[in-house]
């Protein structure tokens, strides 16, 4: 039963939420203002106010400081969370208030309005439907249907509130897109149906939206030099073409990541500097419907965890930036994982990164003169290449070093030109100049390094650099450049100063830090086998990619890999973009 | 004359200012030779040893050693005094043991007690510039006449079979000034095996060593 309160010209009775009320009428406002309106039409006394405000408090109805109880009464009353009994002047008070005495002395009030015809009032039936996913988190922007209740969508607490509703059975949805109803299913909505919502009842229903995950996840260098070290997609090179882990695209949940990290399955090697950040291309792709909730989904792992850490911690995106950073020495992966299941990884090696002197000076004799280079493009040429093992190339111009008036020297130089005429270090005729190789350069160093040894004026030689000689001969040189013998630190070029020239110095100097043609016997350990093997095979074309230009198809040749054509070891005949170094020669070569 | 007399105030104030800990300045002393003087230089070195602490990173200690090693018939004896602090205040790192001895070798300064049981023995090595601590650390002991160690030196170089890595050793040696270099050289005058070349056998080491004695001053 409800409370009834009696004013000047009526009656009110209310029920609160909990009130039975036996059937009774009761009348709805569907605005506030029109409760308000009613209520103040009741003309209630202030003993009646009084007493409204005692029972709203019962009610739990908190009356704001600057609020009146009717206007309280009236905004439950619009909400729905009172209602209003019908009452007419002959019924009885009921409760602790007392009615008024009637006074027969006064005008008989105005008999009140007859109150309008209304339907029985009926217990209310509520449908709330909260959305999780399978872990419990709460999701919003679930579309949610619950039959003749209609269609709503859910706000951030997961919620779709579809208010009073007419009690009986309901077949329930919740839907959105890139979810599914369990983890690793379709993407599909969640359904629970013939609902049964009872009178008078608030019925709480749980559906599922968990975000599905992506089929698979790789990786591809940045197109910005400067934001990597180095990337190498070679060394993990499939057998056979499309053997990519992610081509075709796999189904979902049916990858994991191999323990050794030399499968060949085209997972990428990158190496990182210890402290510093590498950045790649995350690449996600799907067998079906792509949705970006299904990459939000995903998390990333290094394992081992202390190597190196994941920078990126999200990605919303089917191809964004993804970084890491080195923690320490050693090697590791990088895993995608969305539900537990592996999506993708590359693998990293980590070093702390070294700086390498190297002393540049230009040697004059009376067969080779002056010779000019640009610093500035050798030392970026250098960086370029020397950045993927991630070693820092500090180089300093010694200028030039006149060694024309020494004439044992002279003599020693000349078993490097044929008698007759002809390119330094010819390898033909008898004696073949070639031969006399590491006498001439042996002395050409020695030599200048007792000019250099004497100097008392900047620049000097620097103690324990490695050195760089051009040395170009007037007449032409049979071969760029060498290095008295694999990891001598000092290293020869015989040509002018070009883009060739510069890529022919920074791979001789390679052969200083212990670094090896694929046709030399010995480099074994400074290749994958597989691309090794490869050597006198052709050279088929190769598409750019973010990180290494296009290549042409070419004829076999003894000291070219078709597997790696372009790699700085090699004899890729395009100079200029024979820059690559991978994960094996980031190992071999030497750090100081 | 005096650092700040010596040289331009761009490097003072950098020389002054450098943050020692950061690798960002392991080519400090590149960038003070292309901005200076040789007695700049030279003073340089002086005054980065005074800053040189416990937490100087080591590629910054590595390009401070070399750049002793570099300027050391330069240094008077107020500087060596510095680098000697520099080198009982910072810490030894294998990664950094070739600049860090040879600073050490071209100075003559003696800090063996402070380096005892520091350089842990590692004689796997196939390269002096390749995880060879052990390699640099004996040639500073023979450089300061320690009995044994030049024996360990060659004791290494003979049991090193490959005629490239072979070479590389000696030629290492060959540049020590020390007594005992010449006699070990002239044990392998005619060694007929050979180093690596690019393309083809590089010289015999019987070849080399001729040439490396024809280029020593006389002991």
């Amino acid at each position: 039963m409800g409370q009834r309160f009696r004013g000047a010209r009526g009656h009110i009775e209310l029920f609160g939420r909990n009130d039975p009320r036996s059937g009774q009428a009761t009348r709805d406002f569907a605005e506030r203002d029109e409760a308000l309106r009613f209520l103040r039409n009741s003309a209630l006394d202030s003993a009646t106010l009084g007493a409204l405000r005692r029972w709203a408090y019962e009610q739990g109805l908190h009356v704001g400081q600057h609020q009146g109880i009717l206007e309280r009464l009236a905004t439950e009353l619009s909400h729905g969370t009172l209602h209003l009994g019908t009452v007419t002047q002959s019924r009885k008070s009921s409760g602790g208030e007392k009615p008024k005495p009637e006074t027969p002395d006064k005008p008989k009030p105005a008999p009140p309005p007859k109150p309008k015809p209304t339907p029985p009032p009926k217990p209310i039936t509520e449908l709330v439907v909260t959305v999780k996913d399978e872990d419990g988190k709460l999701i919003e922007g679930a579309k949610v249907v619950s039959g003749a209740a209609g269609t709503k969508t859910t706000n951030k607490e997961g919620v779709a509130d579809f208010g009073k509703v007419e009690p009986g059975k309901y077949d329930i949805t919740a839907e959105k897109g890139g979810h599914s109803k369990k983890k690793n299913d379709p993407v599909g909505k969640d359904e629970k149906k013939q609902v049964d919502v009872p009178e008078g009842s608030k019925t709480q229903v749980e559906l599922c939206q968990h975000p599905s995950c992506a089929n698979v996840a790789f990786f591809e260098g940045p197109t910005t030099r400067q934001y990597y070290f180095g990337f190498d997609h070679k060394t993990n090179l499939v057998a056979a073409p499309n053997g990519e882990y992610w081509k075709p695209v796999p189904d979902r949940g049916t990858l994991t990541m191999p323990g050794n990290k030399l499968t060949r399955d085209a997972a990428r090697w990158v190496s990182v500097a210890v402290g510093q950040q590498t950045q790649l291309e995350i690449n996600f792709d799907f067998k079906g419907t792509e949705c970006i909730p299904c990459i939000e989904n995903s998390t990333f792992e290094v394992v081992p965890a202390n190597i190196a850490e994941v920078v990126t911690a999200s990605v919303s995106g089917k191809k964004a930036a993804f970084k890491i950073k080195g923690k320490a020495v050693g090697e590791a992966s990088l895993k995608v994982i969305c539900d537990g299941q592996d999506l993708g990884w590359f693998h990293i090696w980590c070093v702390n990164e070294a700086t390498l002197k190297l002393d540049i000076a230009c040697l004059i004799t009376n067969r080779a003169p002056v010779a000019t280079y640009n610093m500035g493009l050798l030392r970026q040429h250098f960086e370029d290449i020397y950045r993927q093992a991630c070693i820092k190339i500090d180089m300093v111009d010694l200028g030039s070093i006149n060694l024309t008036s020494n004439a044992p020297l002279a003599t020693i130089e000349s078993s490097g030109y044929p008698a007759g005429g002809g390119v330094f270090l010819a390898k033909s005729g008898t004696p073949r100049p070639y031969n006399s190789k590491g006498a001439v350069l042996n002395a050409l160093h020695g030599a200048a390094s007792t000019v250099l040894g004497a100097r008392t004026t900047a620049p000097l030689a620097r103690a324990g650099a490695y050195r760089l000689y051009w040395y170009v001969p007037t007449v032409g040189c049979s071969i760029l450049g060498t290095v008295l013998n694999i990891g001598s630190n000092i290293s020869f070029g015989f040509q002018p100063d070009s883009s060739t020239a510069r890529n022919s110095t920074a791979h001789e100097f390679g052969h200083s830090l212990n670094l090896r043609h694929p046709s030399d016997g010995s480099s074994g350990p400074q290749f994958a086998a597989h691309n090794l093997s490869t050597r006198n095979v052709a050279s088929p074309a190769y598409t750019a990619t973010n990180t290494e230009p296009a290549s042409t198809p070419r004829t076999p040749r003894s000291n070219v890999m078709a597997n790696d054509p372009t790699n700085l070891m090699g004899y890729w005949p395009d100079r200029p973009n024979r820059k690559r170094l991978r994960y094996h020669q980031w190992k071999a070569a030497s750090r100081s | 004359m005096a650092f700040v007399d010596s040289c331009p105030p761009i490097v003072v104030e950098r020389v002054m200012h450098v943050d020692l800990a950061s690798a960002e300045n392991s080519e400090l002393f590149s960038w003070i030779a292309s901005q200076s003087a040789l007695e700049c230089q030279v003073q340089a070195v002086g005054a980065i040893a005074g800053r040189m602490k416990a937490d100087s990173h080591p590629q910054v200690i590595d390009d401070f050693s070399a750049s002793v090693a570099t300027y050391a018939r330069f240094l008077d004896p107020g500087a060596i005094e510095k680098v000697t602090g520099a080198y009982l205040r910072m810490p030894y790192y294998n990664s950094v043991a070739l600049n860090y001895f040879n600073g050490l070798i071209q100075t003559g300064i003696d800090i063996r007690s402070k380096l005892k049981r520091r350089v842990i023995e590692d004689w796997s090595f196939t390269h002096p510039r390749r995880d060879a601590a052990s390699w640099h650390y004996y040639l500073y002991l023979a450089s300061l006449g320690e009995p044994g160690a030049m024996e360990k030196l060659a004791d290494k170089i003979e049991r090193t079979e490959n005629g490239n890595d072979a070479t590389n050793l000696l030629q290492s040696l060959s540049e020590l000034k020390a007594e005992g270099v010449v006699e070990v050289l002239k044990r392998y005058e005619t060694d007929t095996r050979r180093a690596d070349g690019t393309e083809e056998p590089g010289m015999m080491i019987s070849e080399n060593v001729k040439v490396w004695l024809m280029m020593r001053p006389p002991e």
